[in-house]
């Protein structure tokens, strides 16, 4: 370490300065404010203006050096504490804590270097932001006591540069408090511009690692005694930005779960629409939000019971009249499934599973009717983002449907067992999606050690493909919809499959066509020596037109992905349509792919005619 | 024509004497932390050496003390302003209820006879 680099100092001198100063700075804050009040009073007593006019509010400039000051003070602290951890660096951690007082005491000399590297930012411009920020506050405390509408709105227009800046706008409304907060909120809400503003400042400043937690309680009233209700205009807070995960919690507690001695049934649809859009903007509050259990005013205590099945009981009535408030539910359930914690092991009411496997248990134990209408497409949209959590669905044991099959009955079918097309098609993708990325990576059939991986994949496509179909009817589902499905699954199988070999989509779509017909006149899709199974597959017109849907696609798909396996020269039309069905090719690879493909068949026979079909 | 100052001089003595207050509670605590400041600063800057010590600390402890200073400035400037204006309302409140009394002495009924003398 050269001369001009050697840096020295006692860490405890250090990082005493700074909560010796942080003290004086508070102090002198709160006089501040108490300055400004005295001067507010003077000026709303509207002295003779020919002896005093309005005087001003020195106060503002008072609390922006305290500020100022309190950036370069924490800043000294960090010195000291840099100090302490190269004073301590290496050492044993029962010689540290023995000898704390001697190296905190002691004299620490190293290079700048190193120091730097454990300091970081820039301790002017984060104070001068902070002291910006807290003007900027006063500022608008006046106007809104004022009354001076014009200057509250030029004033929050000024935090369009900042909204973004965790420093300032922390500070900005930490310093401005929770009433105030809410008086501006209210002088805004109808310009939507100000408000979107004001909204993400607000989101940014709760994501702000200095933020005071007690802001989220004071403006959330938790369910108890000390429980308010929230108004629309004040819900309007909550509609841009993406909001901390405690901010939400609470203020879907205070909003949804609310009540003094129990929880209340009266709703405000506006409000909770805007609370539940709010959780969706934050997967990893969703899924939290849901799992969790929030405090019963009755026993004074968490729930029993978690949010998810507390709030279909609670929001029950309000759904029917309200669809908006029943999408917003599902796009809650939806966003929850890209929750970072989505895959991490959680234990719930049905032992440890992935918490979002949790969630989707918890919701196909539910009674269809208590299910909205509205929310059935984010289920779908659950489903679909972590199909993979399906692939392994076990066949009902005792005749009544497994979770894994009522779930997705919930998300195809509403409450009139009216099938619901967007869903099925979504949650169809996603099933082929998985397939078609699985597909073992040799499809060798000499290669015997890629045996039991296409055995598995047979069996996992076909349960995919079975749960899919499912909750279809004859009854309710006429041909017309099932030809457009097939239309949108062999399209989705082209696309997927990524690769060069021209165009197979009208083939496809030809050749599943053309195998339904023959199923249905000449005989069973299945080689099964279940004769119940084969007589079953006959008569259901559903099961053989999805069949024919999934052998088409993934036949199209692979040979899309495998075009040197269609002999030039030969009609690829009827080639698809050979290779989809079972027909002999004369190729050893295909031959292996299509027991594979009869494979799934059965797999999905199995499933789909299980239990009630 | 009556009396020449109807209305008292609108001015709220206590709450330009509860601002005063306020200013000097202010003021005092900047003279007393600008002096402790410092002089722990100076103490701090014995043993702390380096580019952050003197590029940093050094320009910031100047500007707490500078800047201190020129609020002080600012604050006891509104205190003069303040204490003059309640001052001078005193003043000629004091001067407007001497007209006022002048004048109702000036303006009084005649008593006319009276009774018994």
């Amino acid at each position: 370490m050269s001369g001009d680099d050697v840096v020295s100092a006692i860490p405890g001198e250090l990082i005493s300065w700074s909560g010796w100063a942080s003290g004086l700075n508070t102090d002198l804050e709160r006089s501040a404010r108490d300055l400004n009040q005295k001067l507010e009073e003077l000026n709303f007593s509207h002295p003779d203006p020919g002896y005093l006019g309005q005087v001003p509010y020195l106060g503002n400039d008072v609390i922006r050096y305290a500020y100022r000051n309190d950036g370069t003070d924490t800043w000294v602290g960090r010195v000291g504490h840099a100090f302490m951890r190269i004073a301590t660096r290496g050492q044993p951690h029962g010689v540290v804590a023995a000898d704390y007082q001697d190296f905190l005491n002691g004299l620490v000399t190293t290079d700048q270097q190193d120091l730097a590297g454990l300091v970081g930012a820039n301790p002017v411009t984060d104070a001068e932001a902070r002291a910006a920020a807290a003007a900027l506050a006063e500022q608008l405390k006046e106007a809104q006591d004022a009354g001076d509408l014009n200057q509250v709105q030029d004033l929050v227009r000024q935090l369009r540069d900042h909204q973004w800046d965790p420093n300032f706008t922390s500070t900005f409304f930490q310093s401005l408090g929770v009433p105030q907060t809410l008086a501006v909120l209210r002088t805004i809400a109808k310009d939507d511009g100000l408000l979107r503003i004001y909204d993400n400042a607000l989101a940014t400043a709760t994501n702000s690692p200095d933020w005071d937690p007690a802001f989220n309680d004071q403006m959330w009233p938790q369910p108890g005694s000390g429980w308010q209700s929230t108004s629309p205009i004040e819900a309007l807070i909550l509609k841009y930005g993406v909001f901390s995960d405690d901010f939400l919690t609470r203020a879907g507690d205070s909003v949804l779960f609310g009540g003094r001695n129990a929880w209340t049934r009266a709703h405000d649809p506006t409000v909770d629409q805007l609370v539940l859009n709010a959780l969706a903007r934050s997967p990893s509050a969703s899924l939290s939000f849901l799992l969790g259990h929030p405090v019963d005013p009755e026993i004074g205590q968490p729930s029993f019971g978690d949010r998810l099945v507390l709030l279909l009981h609670l929001l029950g009535q309000e759904f029917p009249g309200s669809p908006d408030v029943a999408r917003a539910f599902g796009g809650l359930l939806s966003a929850s499934g890209h929750s970072p914690m989505a895959l991490t092991p959680f234990v719930g009411p049905s032992g440890t599973e992935p918490a979002i496997q949790a969630l989707l248990h918890q919701l196909g134990a539910q009674p269809k009717g208590l299910i909205p209408d509205g929310a059935r497409s984010g289920i779908a949209d659950l489903i679909s983002q972590h199909i993979e959590l399906f692939v392994d669905a076990p066949l009902s044991k005792d005749g009544s449907a497994t979770w894994q099959q009522s779930v997705f009955d919930l998300a195809e079918q509403d409450g009139n067992d009216q099938v619901l097309q967007d869903s099925i098609r979504k949650i169809e993708a996603a099933a082929l999606s998985w397939s078609l990325t699985h597909m073992p990576s040799s499809e060798n059939p000499t290669d015997n050690a890629n045996e039991r991986a296409w055995m598995e994949w047979d069996r996992r496509t076909g349960t995919l493909f079975a749960l899919a179909g499912m909750p279809l009817s004859q009854v309710n589902y006429d041909r017309s919809k099932l030809e457009s499905d097939r239309a949108f699954v062999i399209d989705q199988a082209i696309y997927l499959a990524l690769a060069p070999g021209g165009a197979w989509t009208v083939p496809a779509e030809d050749a599943a066509s053309w195998m339904v017909d023959s199923w249905m006149h000449n005989g069973n899709p299945l080689n099964s020596s279940d004769p119940g199974l084969a007589n079953k597959a006959k008569d259901d017109q559903v099961f053989l037109n999805k069949l024919a849907d999934m052998k088409a696609a993934l036949a199209a798909g692979f040979l899309q992905a495998h075009p040197e396996l269609v002999p030039p020269g030969v009609n690829r039309d009827d080639f698809l349509r050979r290779v989809a069905s079972g027909e002999d090719t004369g190729n050893a690879v295909l031959s292996q792919f299509q027991k594979d493909l009869n494979g799934a068949s059965l797999a999905f026979a199995e499933q789909y005619f299980f239990p009630n079909k | 024509m009556g009396i020449p100052y109807p209305d008292p001089i609108r001015f709220d003595h206590g709450k330009a004497d509860a601002a005063v207050a306020a200013i000097k509670t202010v003021i005092a605590k900047l003279q007393s932390q600008k002096g402790d400041r410092w002089t722990r600063g100076q103490a701090m800057r014995v043993n702390w050496k380096g580019p952050y010590a003197l590029h940093q600390f050094d320009p910031e402890l100047t500007r707490m003390v500078s800047g201190a200073n020129d609020l002080i400035g600012q604050l006891q400037s509104l205190v003069t302003t303040i204490s003059s204006a309640s001052a001078r309302v005193i003043e000629d409140q004091a001067a407007h209820d001497r007209a006022n009394q002048q004048w109702e002495e000036q303006n009084a009924p005649d008593p006319g006879v009276v009774p018994g003398l």
